[in-house]
């Protein structure tokens, strides 16, 4: 093999190691219950109660100390008896597995299989993919909360170009992975079946703004007028109380 | 060498800049984790030394840090350790300048260790009860619910500009006391006549639904 050739391929396999594409190395095996990794985190299982997943964004380990969605997580399982897990979007084959193997325990015990969904940024997309695929699936009666943080629905293109800032990233080469991201898929709520969906955004970070709308495309509308979003990747850590409230209050109402 | 030779070792040159220059780019999606991890790893005296660089992000990271060094040192039973470094905290909150560190030390570090320590929650009720970044302490204050929480978030609401006010109402609605729902009402009576056309580049239409839809998942007792 020429010097060129050598160059070019060494090129690809740094670009691969290098640009944030982690799905090619993301395992997607479910792992013990209580034992966090980088993929996914299963806090806890039951036959009965609420389901609940969570999606980080896109480049965050669920087993990172740091990371929000896996305190508001934690908080969740401490007062929720249930089944609660936290997945990479990258591992979303692992969370559909999941949702499977949690239905099934409920419909072997008669439970109600209900579920509430949090997503954070691309993780939001992932989120509102599982609700389709939960419901025609027929893996689920009811979601009583979609909450989404940041939510990417359409224009991730220009997100990705316009204000990225890891445009190389090479996931924009698999069409098949963007799908998973987009929430164009979810359902619009209800009111019955899927009940509720709240979507936080930033604006600036020393506020706190819950937002709640229909879809996530107001979103990026606001994104795109200011141009960057302060403390987006922080903003499931600042909310991370509220939207255990929302999930909480959601299985309330019921 | 040759020019064939030299023209492969040029395209391996670029290829290896190209390929080492793409981490520099932000890969974690402003995510601060990545930059705290390191901090954490070396030390609480690193991190305090961290809260005199002239730099924003570092002193916000060293909060972040010092706030998970002191969770952790809670969840081993050094609650000395917990309670110094919450002491740190709050002391650089008193001279730091830059909005984004304080609102870290307020939202989330004090919020993480200050459950069990009364001395934190004295001081969000004082930074509630002085106007300094009230939103933020009434949120860290709805979560770890000291005693005189709902009246402290009722008299920041009914002095405060509309733009504020609904930050505390969210708080007020975190809070989940039940004496929320004549406030709430109160409220929404007034959005029409008092309240601004946007709020956060939100139109009156949409924070009234927000404030509506709070209103409706209140607890009521």
């Amino acid at each position: 093999m020429c010097f060129r050739c050598f160059g070019s391929a060494l090129l690809w396999v740094l670009l691969l190691a290098a640009s944030g594409c982690t799905a090619l190395a993301t395992p997607n095996y479910l792992p013990p219950v209580g034992e966090p990794q980088a993929h996914a985190y299963i806090l806890e299982e039951s036959a009965t109660g609420p389901i609940v997943v969570l999606f980080p964004g896109r480049s965050a380990p669920t087993n990172d100390p740091n990371l929000g969605i896996l305190r508001t997580a934690e908080v969740l399982a401490d007062r929720i008896a249930g089944s609660i897990a936290v997945f990479n979007v990258h591992a979303y084959d692992a969370a559909h597995e999941w949702l499977q193997r949690q239905s099934e325990l409920r419909r072997e015990s008669g439970a109600p299989r209900r579920l509430a969904l949090v997503g954070h940024s691309w993780g939001a997309g992932a989120a509102g993919r599982l609700l389709e695929q939960g419901f025609a699936d027929d893996l689920i009666d009811e979601v009583t909360t979609l909450v989404t943080i940041d939510g990417i629905e359409e224009g991730y293109l220009w997100v990705f170009f316009g204000h990225m800032p890891s445009v190389f990233s090479l996931e924009i080469l698999f069409p098949h992975r963007l799908c998973v991201l987009s929430l164009t898929e979810a359902p619009t709520p209800d009111g019955q079946r899927f009940r509720e969906h709240i979507n936080y955004y930033q604006i600036d970070s020393p506020h706190l703004s819950g937002y709640i709308i229909p879809t996530a495309t107001q979103n990026h509308e606001v994104w795109f007028d200011c141009g960057s979003e302060l403390g987006h990747g922080n903003l499931d850590n600042y909310i991370c109380y509220l939207v255990v409230e929302d999930v909480l209050r959601a299985q309330e109402a019921k | 060498m040759n020019a064939r030779y030299r023209q492969s070792i040029q395209t391996l040159a670029i290829s290896m800049m190209i390929a080492f220059s793409i981490p520099a780019c932000r890969m974690y999606e402003w995510r601060d984790e990545p930059n705290i991890r390191p901090v954490v790893a070396e030390g609480r005296d690193a991190a305090v030394e961290n809260l005199t660089s002239i730099w924003d992000d570092d002193r916000t990271i060293a909060c972040r840090a010092l706030g998970q060094l002191a969770a952790t040192a809670l969840e081993r039973g050094d609650v000395g350790e917990s309670r110094h470094i919450a002491n740190i905290l709050m002391a650089h909150f008193e001279h730091e300048a830059s909005h984004q560190v304080r609102s870290v030390i307020l939202a989330l570090a004090l919020r993480d260790i200050g459950q069990d320590n009364d001395t934190v929650k004295t001081f969000l009720l004082a930074r509630l009860a002085a106007d300094q970044l009230p939103a933020a302490a009434a949120y860290t204050l709805a979560v770890l619910r000291p005693p005189g929480t709902f009246e402290a978030i009722h008299a920041a609401v009914l002095r405060s500009e509309p733009e504020r006010r609904y930050e505390l109402l969210q708080a007020m609605w975190l809070l989940g006391d039940p004496r929320a729902v004549p406030v709430f009402r109160d409220q929404l009576r007034t959005i029409d006549r008092d309240w601004p056309s946007h709020i956060h580049n939100m139109d009156k239409h949409q924070y009234r639904k927000v404030l509506l839809a709070r209103q409706q998942s209140l607890r009521r007792e």
